[in-house]
């Protein structure tokens, strides 16, 4: 009787074991379902977010990129795209905070570092921008991935002039000119930076350096049409394009305001081009040539100086003059 | 002496037997309540697709409600509501004798009801459904009833773990609420069945947290009148929780008994309406606790979500549909805590906490003001945080909210949902201990249906 029972207890415990066995894999494959389903889902919400961001509705891409995160949190491009969509809307503290509570999981991850980067700038938080984005540019990602360095390192040189840090804007640079991608378009984007940064020796150079790496750039393609010393071609030319160089640096220098000792420099230069103009009749002799020259030179040189940047043909001009010799002053 | 000696062995044996049917328990109530949350989530995926329209937000509730009425009218008539109150009546009033057809009915009563909307949670079905199946087993291997009994609250213990991913506040639970001691015999058990649950829970789901929640502290010590004023709050959110629940669930039950079947659908109408124009409140939330807790709301969003949520789980669940009031405490909790949280953070004049801290207080502060278990209630938050510093204000917040709560509602809400139904828990639940608790001469019998 004693043992009946004892074979018809073991039996039912069994009996158990196999039903929970069933139901334990039963359960997993629909937990297996239920996960695709999720990322599936997740993904179509990224896809709306992205879609609304498109269209300028950065609202609609919050509330898309949530539900996307809800779905599937270990994809962290869902959480950045939430983070980007949340500062685009001005919501930077919930922003920062997604970010962080990612960055718990991959402190080194470059991504993530960056765009905590761009929220703390956003937020007007000089050093804790300075750190994330050094933390991005020292990433292992970073360190593998020369493009998402480059990127890095620009938007926080960008940033260091942004906020007025010269000298530590002007190491980064070096180190990005050191690190330059060839291509002009980079060449451009930092000569552009240098310039910013005060230092327009090495923004001409970049310049340069821009138009030999792509002769079919803009800057590269604005030269052989407005160089006045251009081989083979006819004294008319020469003289109708110091002529056309004379008037865009006047022009540039008219509209540079600025005050103290630069706006003396500017008015300097504009009236030596102004005197060349109407004293000397713009012939096609070197002299006047090489004259007309520098002084295109030196009125585009001293507008940067005073005034940053300038158009694609101010460069050109810059880089003409840079490419016939003239030295910087 | 020969007898003894035999009556020793029978018992060893039946210990042993118990031991193991704990753990088979434990097991069994983990795989139900993951599978009951699996049901739900995808259940409601397929009755509301990805982004619903307003039509479909309005009918989805309304006709599925009119189905589950039949059905909880007709075939499943004691599995109305949460789950926890019938699961205290069957400890204490029927030792731990739970029908057989409840644990499957409420499963699928759930699923529907919660799946199509409604605003219930699924931690109080689980708890019903984990119970009941320890009933059904233990009865089953023909145990004796007073162990079938223990069995109840080992079972509930076990899906609950498993429904909230945490263990520890489980077992309290199971003490605190089912069994009414914390120093219950069934401490063991509880525990064994519990952490059984959870590693079945986290061998299928994954070790990831119920939610996501950045490390919060106490920034100021100042900030603890804060957190004493959101335990006031709280108390009062909870007792117009509670009575508001009380109130319209007695004015459904005083209706004629004829419109039982379409009371559900009522409600399916009210919250369908509600739906079209704010679907945050649909279901279980977490979704949007989880945003309170990571200061990702607006306040004035946060205090309207409070009162829509607090609305329409009264609706739902004074209506007659099944589904808990577990997970609405915790989300009309966090929506009251993190706008409050909001106000501190921008004009308090000390340093403060994110408003997220205040949502993760505020979550404790009205399970402890409702469900009236304030230890489960902490060691919940620490489970979801595994972070103490976040307790003292916490414990504080708790205590207020408890003590207003328990002043103007001074029977628990789970015992006057009982109550309404003819079912007078106190004096059983005093004058029987579970610790004296033995094989009953008492004939099993049904509790009387909740709705």
């Amino acid at each position: 009787m004693d043992r009946t029972r004892l074979r018809h207890e073991i039996a039912q415990l069994a009996a158990l074991i196999g039903i929970a066995l069933s139901v334990f894999f039963l359960t997993r494959m629909f937990a297996t379902y239920t996960r695709t389903v999720r990322v599936r889902d997740a993904a179509e919400w990224y896809n709306r977010g992205q879609a609304a961001l498109t269209r300028g509705d950065a609202l609609a891409a919050t509330e898309d990129f949530r539900r996307a995160t809800a779905r599937n949190r270990s994809d962290r491009r869902y959480t950045l795209a939430l983070a980007r969509a949340l500062e685009t809307s001005g919501n930077l503290d919930a922003a920062e905070r997604a970010l962080l509570a990612l960055r718990e999981f991959a402190p080194e991850d470059a991504d993530i570092n960056f765009e905590l980067a761009q929220t703390a700038g956003a937020r007007g938080d000089v050093p804790d921008a300075v750190r994330y984005y050094r933390n991005a540019l020292y990433a292992p990602a970073a360190a593998a991935d020369a493009d998402l360095r480059r990127h890095v390192r620009l938007q926080l040189v960008a940033f260091l002039l942004a906020h007025g840090d010269r000298t530590r804007a002007q190491s980064e640079l070096l180190a990005a000119a050191a690190d330059a991608a060839p291509d002009a378009d980079s060449a451009v984007a930092l000569g552009d930076l240098f310039s910013e940064a005060g230092d327009f020796g090495r923004a001409e150079e970049q310049y340069v350096r821009a138009v030999r790496l792509a002769p079919q750039s803009e800057i590269a393609r604005l030269i052989p049409v407005n160089d006045p010393l251009a081989r083979r071609i006819p004294n008319v030319e020469r003289e109708r394009r110091l002529g056309a160089d004379l008037q865009v640096v006047q022009h540039r220098l008219a509209g540079c305001a600025t005050t103290g000792r630069a706006a003396d420099a500017v008015r300097s230069a504009a009236e030596q081009i102004a005197r060349f103009t109407s004293e000397t009749a713009l012939r096609s002799d070197p002299d006047t040539l090489n004259d007309g020259l520098a002084l295109i030179y030196e009125g585009e040189h001293t507008a940067l100086e005073a005034c940053g940047n300038g158009t694609p043909i101010d460069r050109a001009l810059l880089v003409i003059g840079r490419l016939h010799g003239a030295a910087v002053p | 002496m020969k007898l003894s000696a035999t009556a020793q062995q029978l018992l060893q044996r039946e210990h042993r037997v118990f031991i193991a049917l704990t753990i088979v328990v434990g097991v069994i109530a983990g795989l139900s309540a993951v599978l009951f949350t699996l049901a739900i989530e995808q259940t409601n995926r397929l009755l509301f697709g990805l982004s619903p329209s307003a039509v479909r937000l309005f009918l989805v509730p309304t006709v599925a409600s009119i189905g589950t009425g039949i059905l909880l009218s007709k075939v499943f008539p004691d599995v109305r509501g949460s789950g926890v109150p019938q699961t205290e009546a069957a400890y204490h009033l029927a030792d731990g004798f739970i029908r057989t057809r409840v644990p499957f009915g409420k499963f699928l009563m759930g699923v529907l009801c919660i799946g199509s909307g409604h605003s219930m949670g699924r931690e109080g079905p689980s708890v019903q459904i984990g119970a009941g199946l320890a009933s059904t087993i233990g009865r089953w291997v023909r145990l004796p009833p007073g162990r079938v009994r223990d069995l109840v609250p080992v079972g509930a213990a076990g899906a609950l773990a498993a429904a909230f991913n945490t263990p520890v506040a489980a077992v309290l639970f199971a003490l605190e609420e089912i069994i009414g001691d914390l120093n219950a015999p069934l401490l063991g058990s509880t525990v064994v069945a519990s952490v059984a649950s959870v590693i079945v829970e986290r061998s299928i789901l994954g070790n990831e947290p119920l939610f996501r929640v950045p490390p919060y502290r106490l920034v100021h010590p100042a900030e603890l009148f804060a957190y004493a004023v959101l335990g006031v709050v709280g108390g009062v959110v909870s007792l117009a929780f509670c009575k508001g629940l009380l109130a319209l669930r007695g004015l459904f039950l005083r209706l004629p008994a004829a419109t039982r079947v379409i009371q559900p659908a009522i409600g399916g109408v009210v919250i369908g309406a509600l739906l079209i124009y704010f679907p945050a409140i649909m279901g279980v939330g977490y979704e949007y606790v989880d945003e309170a807790l990571n200061g990702e709301l607006l306040l004035r969003g946060m205090v309207l979500l409070c009162a829509l949520k607090l609305a329409a789980t009264i609706v739902s669940y004074s209506s007659g549909n099944a589904g808990g009031i577990f997970a609405p405490s915790l989300y009309i909790g966090a929506m009251a805590g993190g706008a409050i949280g909001v106000v501190v953070h921008t004009y308090a004049p000390f340093p403060t906490a994110d408003p997220g801290a205040y949502a993760l207080v505020g979550m404790g502060t009205l399970f402890a003001g409702i469900i009236r278990a304030p230890m489960t209630s902490v060691f919940m938050v620490f489970e979801i945080t595994q972070d103490y510093q976040i307790l003292v204000p916490l414990m504080v917040a708790n205590m207020l909210s408890l003590a207003i709560s328990r002043h103007f509602q001074p029977v628990p809400v789970y015992h006057a949902l009982l109550a309404q139904d003819g079912i007078d828990l106190k004096p059983a639940h005093k004058a029987e201990g579970p610790a004296q608790a033995g094989p009953s001469s008492t004939s099993k019998y049904e509790v009387p249906t909740t709705s």
